[in-house]
Order: structure tokens, then sequence, then C-alpha cells
């Protein structure tokens, strides 16, 4: 009997999250964001796309204008051809004041002093080069070899030096050089994610409750549902619609890429998706469940910051987490991290898309997850019983907790 | 048969419950009575599990009152509450199959109830979109969807006009004809003195008067109503054990001890002039419920 009430509080749950209309437009929303996104990276636009692609782009463009002030000699100019790739247009200038002009009209930069000073157009970003790449150290060399001696042809050839190939030696550790773009993207998509669909849900459920505390309607609840089964049936509920709609948002861009180019996705994207739901599913029964417990210490929604901000806290920590993770996955801190209960729902989706990890690890994390969920909801749950029929403002967690009985 | 027997509930220094104790027959009516903070709210939420005893005890058919018996409940909570955004039908269907009943049994029990509170073609309505007296007859009908055996409505007629009061007070007539055990806290005396065929008074936590209506009625002092074309003189050589209680437009009430005669008082006022109204009744159980309020001061 108890089990059916559990259900039917669920089932409720879950209708009343499909009857919102904002709930089913956001979802649908995000996932044409999302399948959008998929859309853009698979025709070759950004990390994602084929670098020759944008090479092809660079022959359209006209050549590159470089105003000279005074003499310029023959080595200086073929370092600047080199580091071009072709051979830009000269425009001879009087003086500094005319080279600023020529920068203005549309000059990439102006060359004075024989190639020992540069002028150059303000950077349209803050990581962006005033000169185009390699320009300076090729000039640099340039006038060092002129210097020594060397003409025009032997500073031209200095500056084309033969292709060096890289190879990577597999050491077991860190992520796969071949796969890395790939690979971040997953796992720093996932983290986001997650960190949002917990946000977001935490904060349903802590909604309900006050919802639900507030109305009164609890009281006419408790009796055929005791408050361990509504709490537990609210979770349930929105843990489901929760996780069906991280896999509405994320199904429809995965099957996209994987019709129109398997290859794209690094190995073991499956496994990564695969992870972040299965840890959203274990961070929401841990975070939502605490979440449950500590809403019912309020009384109105103007309460409900103040007693469920100590637990966001830990969740913005955790999801911090997850950045240092990202740029060292085998880090003692992501180690540890992957073993502690907050913060490894956010760590180990991260860790699985970047690095071979052990499936032990994955799964000794998500029990160790499982555990503390149950056990902080059993300990949240007490502090609902014995607070959500508690009205006038915030209840203690000492009277909560002793309440849990009266 | 509910039984609430010795009831003791103390909240730090406040006594709510003091050995309050009553019962109520399946088929009987009963009106709880009580001022303001007597301990009506606490014993029908110890009733209901929502409230923890400190002693006493809480008995259905003779046993301890079971989980299961609390969750097959008809409750009408003192604080009232629904879902504000989820409509009315769907929402007393989802009460009534909480409570136990089937989905198929719940939806045609709600289409019956809401028709008789004249709410039918308001059923896809969420809560929110009703009058506030509309929202009370919807919590009504919460309490009454799953046809329980047992139900405890605290103040169920609080803020109803005349007319919902009556449909309301037909509706519960209804459930203790059917056979289910009906206790409902009140301040409308008259309306309980209608209604119900038992009562149970209590103060400051413990029962003060408690049985049928009719018997306690019968039981209590009979009033002399008397209207008198001419002056009060009469009133100081009345009888011993008559009691002037209240003067109203020329009419006096007063209250006659076992041993007096009616006849004789009569005779007293005829000496004043014409007496031109009499009556002789049992007393209202407003009356009694004051005359309780006072022994107990």
């Amino acid at each position: 009997m108890r089990t059916r009430q559990v259900l039917l509080v669920a089932q409720r749950e879950i209708r009343q999250r499909l009857r919102s209309k904002a709930f089913v437009g956001t979802t649908a929303l995000l996932a044409v964001v999302v399948l959008g996104a998929a859309v853009v990276f698979t025709s070759g636009v950004g990390p994602f796309g084929d670098q020759g692609d944008a090479g092809a782009d660079d022959e359209v463009t006209a050549p590159v204008e470089v105003a000279v002030v005074g003499e310029l000699s023959e080595p200086a100019r073929a370092a600047i051809t080199a580091s071009a790739g072709a051979e830009p247009v000269w425009l001879e200038v009087d003086d500094l004041g005319a080279a600023r002009q020529a920068i203005t009209d549309g000059a990439a930069f102006a060359v004075a002093d024989g190639g020992r000073r540069l002028l150059a157009r303000q950077p349209s970003g803050p990581f962006e080069s005033p000169v185009p790449f390699g320009t300076v150290e090729a000039l640099g060399i340039a006038v060092s070899m002129e210097a020594a001696g060397a003409d025009a042809a032997e500073v031209d050839a200095a500056l084309r030096p033969v292709a060096i190939q890289i190879e990577t030696v597999q050491t077991g550790e860190g992520v796969d050089a071949e796969t890395a773009a790939g690979r971040f993207a997953v796992a720093y998509g996932g983290s986001f994610a997650l960190y949002m669909a917990l946000a977001f849900f935490t904060q349903i459920v802590a909604t309900g409750v006050i919802e639900e505390k507030g109305s009164r309607v609890v009281e006419l609840m408790l009796p055929a549902v005791p408050p361990r089964q509504l709490l537990g049936g609210k979770l349930l509920g929105l843990g489901l619609i929760g996780t069906a709609q991280m896999v509405v948002i994320v199904v429809p861009a995965l099957v996209y890429v994987l019709v129109r180019q398997p290859d794209l996705l690094p190995p073991g994207t499956g496994a990564s998706l695969a992870s972040v739901v299965v840890f959203f599913a274990l961070g929401f029964a841990l975070y939502a469940g605490v979440t449950g417990g500590l809403a019912a210490l309020a009384s109105r929604v103007e309460d409900l910051q103040s007693v469920i901000m100590p637990l966001w806290a830990i969740l913005i920590v955790a999801f911090m987490l997850s950045f240092p993770t990202l740029g060292a996955p085998d880090s003692t801190l992501a180690v540890i991290a992957t073993f502690v209960p907050f913060s490894a729902p956010f760590v180990v989706p991260v860790r699985l898309a970047l690095v071979e990890l052990p499936l032990w690890q994955a799964a000794l994390s998500g029990l160790i997850v499982l555990v503390s969920a149950g056990l902080l909801t059993m300990l949240a749950a007490r502090l609902y019983e014995g607070s959500i029929l508690r009205g006038g403002g915030k209840v203690g967690y000492r009277a909560a907790w002793r309440g849990a009985r009266g | 048969m509910l039984e609430l027997d010795s009831l003791r509930r103390v909240y730090g220094d406040v006594v709510a419950l003091d050995g309050l104790s009553f019962a109520v027959r399946p088929g009987q009516l009963c009106g709880f009575l009580g001022p303001n903070g007597s301990g009506k709210t606490t014993a029908m939420r110890a009733v209901l599990g929502v409230t923890r005893l400190d002693g006493g005890e809480v008995r259905w058919r003779g046993a301890l009152i079971t989980a299961q018996m609390r969750a097959a409940t008809g409750y009408l909570p003192e604080e009232r509450g629904l879902y504000a955004k989820m409509p009315i039908g769907e929402q007393l269907v989802y009460f009534a199959r909480l409570h136990g009943s089937s989905a198929a049994a719940a939806a045609s029990r709600v289409a019956e109830l809401l028709d008789k509170l004249g709410l039918r073609d308001r059923m896809g309505d969420p809560t929110e979109k009703l009058s506030l007296g509309n929202q009370q007859r919807v919590q009504f009908a919460a309490a009454l969807v799953h046809e329980p055996d047992l139900l405890v409505l605290d103040e169920p007629f609080s803020g109803l006009d005349p007319i919902a009061v009556d449909t309301m007070s037909l509706l519960l007539r209804e459930q203790a004809e059917r056979g289910a055990a009906v206790v409902f806290s009140s301040h409308q005396l008259d309306l309980v003195e209608d209604l119900c065929t038992t009562v149970a008074i209590v103060n400051r936590g413990r029962t003060v008067l408690h049985g049928e209506v009719r018997a306690l009625k019968a039981r209590g002092p009979t009033r002399l109503r008397v209207t008198v074309d001419g002056d009060d003189g009469w009133l100081s050589s009345i009888p011993v054990g008559a009691e002037v209680i209240g003067r109203n437009n020329g009419e006096v009430t007063l209250v006659l001890g076992d041993d007096v005669d009616a006849v004789g008082v009569l005779q007293h006022a005829r000496t004043s002039g014409v007496v031109t109204a009499m009556s002789l009744e049992q007393p209202r159980l407003s009356e009694l419920f004051r005359d309780a309020m006072e022994e107990r001061a």
C-alpha cells in the first residue's frame, strides 16, 4: 500500500511538470539548441572543424598590405613574406604619421627602423596578437642573419624550415592528444549540463516542498502518506522526469552526430554520456534528498534561500572541482574528488570522458554516492518529518530533529 | 466506534490535552465544541496521527487506531490546503487514490460529489481560480471523496454562506446514514444542535459535557420565558430555585430548578399585570455550552 502511494506521489510530480508549459518549452528549446550546436560542429566550424577547410578560406582573401617607413632590406621583406605565406603589398610611406594613416586605412602593420620596429593595429580582443603570428620572430631572425652577412635567399631558406612531425608516446597517462578536442568538449559539456540539471531540479524539489508546506496541503496528505514516503515519492518523480529531460536534450544531438559523422566522436563518448545520466541520477539523489529535508525547515519561500544555502555552496564548490579535473584528470585532487560523494557526480564523468578511468573507480565512486545519498536522505527525511507541520518561521535543526516523533 | 481515551498532550508549559475523552459510534454525527484553545484541533490531529500523544489512546473498533485506518480516514484540517495549480477534479481523484480508492471508483465519486457541490463544470479549473467559498467546498469534498468510515472535520462550516452550509449539512447527514462515524468541531452551536446526534464539549483539554443532544437538553434545567404587560415588581418575589438569566424587550427568561413549579412562577407574574406570552423550553445547546463553561471557570 505504501509503495502504491509513493508511486502516486511520484506520478503527480511528473504530470505536474509535463503540464507546465514552461518546463516542456524549456526542454524543447534546450534540445533544439544542443542539436543546433551538433549541426554546427559537424559542418566543419569550431573546435571539431577540419583545419584544412580554414586554410582553403585564406586563398580567397586579398593579400595583406604592409606599410614600410624608410629602408627595408630584402632579407627583412623575405621574412615578412615567409611568415605571411605570400608576398604582401608594400606601401612605401615617408614617416610614422603616414604609417599610422596607412594602418587606419587598412594596412596590417607598418615596419620601421629597418625591421627593428613594428607599428600595429590595436588587437580586437585580449588574446589576439597585434601582428600576424610568427612575424616578430621571423623579422628578428632576418635582422640578426642580415647583420651576420646573410642574403635574402639564405634568410628565406632559413625561414621556410622542414616540417617536423610530432608523435606522442602513449604512456597511459594524460589525455590522448588525437581525440583531446572531442574529449574535452564531451567532458566540459557533460559537467556543465550536470550542474545545470542538478541546480534546476534541486530548486524544483525545494520549491515543491515549501509549496506543500506553505499551502498546508501536507497536513491533508500526511495521514494517508507518511512524511518519508511523501518526500520519497517527490524525489522519485522529479528524479525520473529530470533524467528523462537530460535524455531528451542530449539524445537527438548524439544521434545526429552518429549518423552524420560517426568518427567525429572520441572513443568512449557513449560511456561518458551514459555516465553523465547515471551520475545525474546519483547526484540528484544526494543533493535533492538533502534539499527536501532542508527546505521543510523554512515556512515561506523567503526563508528558503537561507536554509538551503549551505548545500548550494557545497554544490557550487563541487562543480568548481571539475575545472582542475579538466586540466589534470589524473591529479591527486581529481582522484580524491572521485571518492568524495559531493564532488564525485561532477568529477567522474569528466575523468571518464578524458582518460581511461578504471571501471572499478567509477563503480566504487557511484556506490559511495549512492550510499551517502541514502544515509543523508534518511537524515534529511527526519528533518522533513520534524518540521513539515511547523509553520510560523524557520525551524531550527535541533527542533526539527527532536520534533520528528511529534 | 471511535474512542478518544484520556488523551494528554503537553507543549512546553501548555497542557493542550488533559485527559480528554469521548466516543463516536458509527452512524453518529458528533459535534465537537469548546472555546478557542480548548484542545479540539490537537485532539483531532491526534486521531489522525499528525500529533503525537503524551498519554492516553485513540481506539477504533476497540483496538488502537492503525496507520491503515488513519490513511482511510476522511480529514479536513483546521488550516485548509489544496494544490493551487492542480485542476480540482484531478486533485480529488489523486486524494481518493492516495486514500486507497481505485482510479475508476475515484473518478465516478469525484464527478458525483462535484455535482452535488455545484462544481461539476469547474472540474478542469485549478484551485486558485475558484472563489474562497468554492475552495472550501473542494476541501470538504477531499475529506469525503473516498467514502471513509471515519470522518474528522475541523471547523468544516467556518466561512461558508448559509446555502453552502445547507449543502454540506446534507452531505454530512448522508455520510452518517451510510454508517460513517462523523466528528466535527464548530462554533456554530445552533447548527450543531440541528445537525448532531451527540456532542462533546471540551474546555482546557478536558471533556466537560458529552452525550446525546436530546438527553443533555432534557437533563438541563428548564427555561421559562414570560412576557408581562406591566412592571417587573413580581420578579422580587419569585420562588427559591428560579433564577432570572435574561431580559429582552419585556421578555424575561428564567431558569427553573428541578423542584420549582412553572405554574407557581406564572402566578407571581400575574400579580404585576397580564401575561401576554409564555413558553416553557428545554435549554438550547448554546445555553448548555455556556453553563458548562461557567461551571469549569
